[in-house]
């Protein structure tokens, strides 16, 4: 885990060090920097774990407050975009344990037939169905690798875990996914 | 299916599928036609979960300005909330515990009473037979019946008890009757030692030993530590003798 975390330290020019610091001595406007270029990437997270985008929306901002208030702690070992990302799924496995009864009853709209809400219509149903029966977890590591595209390293290092940890987490989780999916078809 | 497959093959052919590389997939193919029909799906799967992620970025909506929230607060997992819970029963339990305690310290019960029967409890045998000249009991005692009406705690050298022997040394019935007293004796020299035969019925010990004392010519001294000195009679000019601690005066029995 340390090691993973030292070779992921920038090296060099690093813009979000600076709107840190920025933020650190009084100018709110290098949060407010930060949040912009992050939101999407967030959003992202939140939306694929939470499969809702009015509950991504909220977890977003539940993130960034969080960030807000802790920033001061964060101690710049790893990427400020890696720790971000791990606050994210975390606080969104957590929203979408505390959210399990909504997302069944999602579930069971689709299943009869009716329509469905306008934020899942935007999603390969098969898809969407798919990643809503996988547990959180789960969810997260596809959300990570497919949709943020992000490396092995840095799931690793949003899930506090090493990579090769990492790597065997996101075989079983494609592999449920798999089964959920054809089971579709 | 997945069974079929050997997990080497299968890691290759995610490999393959997620990178989407024709001359990859050409290469695979070539080398396992047998899993020509999986690597198709899953390269499907793969492109379509990618594509779900493309869509839905269509949806998503600008930014909104960030305000902080006031009531941001991290969700309490329920293994913390499971330990607070668990931690506010204990101190529940630890708080009543603590004040019954308090109050068992404050309010002792009261002592129950001692209550003392019929028959004296005696430290240690009382009936020992002699050594010397065996005693043949006259009559087998049964054990006093306690009474209904429960004696308050005396000593049990005023309380009343039977002490009867067809024949015996006279030491030994005075070592039975300081027993039957709840008192150590000592015999001083000079006391004869004759067999003789005793049959006392609700008599105190004390009484006994001054009963016997009278006959035998003994004076009784209760030391006043668990006790009795047994001292011969002697000529009045002679001097008495000292206690057995040297600290407490003894006390003739009367």
């Amino acid at each position: 885990m340390a090691v993973v975390v030292d070779k992921q330290t920038p090296q060099g020019f690093d813009e979000d060090s600076i709107l840190i610091d920025r933020y650190l001595s009084g100018d709110h406007g290098g949060f407010e920097d930060l949040y912009a270029k992050y939101y999407d990437k967030v959003f992202g997270i939140a939306r694929g774990i939470l499969l809702d985008n009015d509950e991504a929306a909220d977890a977003v901002q539940e993130i960034f407050t969080l960030v807000y208030r802790n920033l001061v702690r964060f101690d710049r070992r790893s990427r400020f975009s890696t720790w971000l990302f791990r606050v994210a799924v975390n606080r969104s496995i957590q929203e979408a344990r505390r959210y399990k009864y909504r997302h069944r009853q999602v579930e069971l709209t689709e299943a009869s037939g009716q329509t469905a809400p306008e934020t899942i219509e935007a999603i390969d149903p098969k898809i969407e169905s798919s990643l809503a029966k996988l547990n959180p977890a789960d969810r997260a590591l596809i959300v990570l690798f497919y949709w943020e595209e992000l490396s092995l390293q840095d799931i690793a290092a949003s899930l506090g875990c090493n990579v090769n940890a990492a790597k065997t987490r996101l075989y079983r989780a494609r592999e449920r996914f798999r089964i959920l999916y054809e089971e579709e078809q | 299916m997945k069974s079929k497959i050997p997990q080497e093959i299968d890691k290759l052919m995610w490999s393959v599928a997620e990178e989407g590389s024709p001359n990859a997939l050409t290469e695979f193919e070539q080398r396992y036609p047998e899993h020509k029909f999986e690597l198709a799906r899953r390269l499907t799967m793969v492109r379509e979960l990618r594509g779900a992620k493309k869509g839905k970025s269509e949806v998503v909506v600008r930014a909104p300005r960030f305000q902080p929230r006031a009531t941001a607060q991290p969700a309490v997992p329920s293994w913390l909330r499971a330990g607070l819970i668990a931690m506010g029963v204990v101190s529940l339990g630890a708080f009543a515990f603590v004040i019954t305690s308090m109050s068992a310290t404050v309010n002792p019960p009261a002592p129950a009473p001692v209550i003392q029967t019929g028959e004296p409890k005696g430290p240690e045998v009382v009936y020992m037979p002699p050594k010397q000249i065996p005693a043949k009991p006259v009559d087998q005692t049964p054990p006093v019946q306690p009474k209904t009406e429960p004696v308050e705690a005396k000593d049990a050298l005023l309380l009343p008890t039977d002490i009867a022997v067809e024949i015996a040394p006279l030491q030994t019935v005075l070592r039975m009757v300081a027993a039957a007293g709840a008192r150590r004796i000592t015999i001083l020299e000079g006391l004869g030692n004759p067999d003789i035969r005793v049959d006392f019925r609700k008599k105190a010990p004390v009484e006994i030993l001054q009963e016997l004392g009278k006959d035998y010519a003994f004076t009784p001294y209760d030391q006043g530590d668990g006790s009795i000195v047994i001292v011969p009679a002697r000529d009045e000019k002679e001097p008495k003798p000292e206690t057995a601690s040297g600290t407490k005066p003894s006390t003739k029995i009367q």
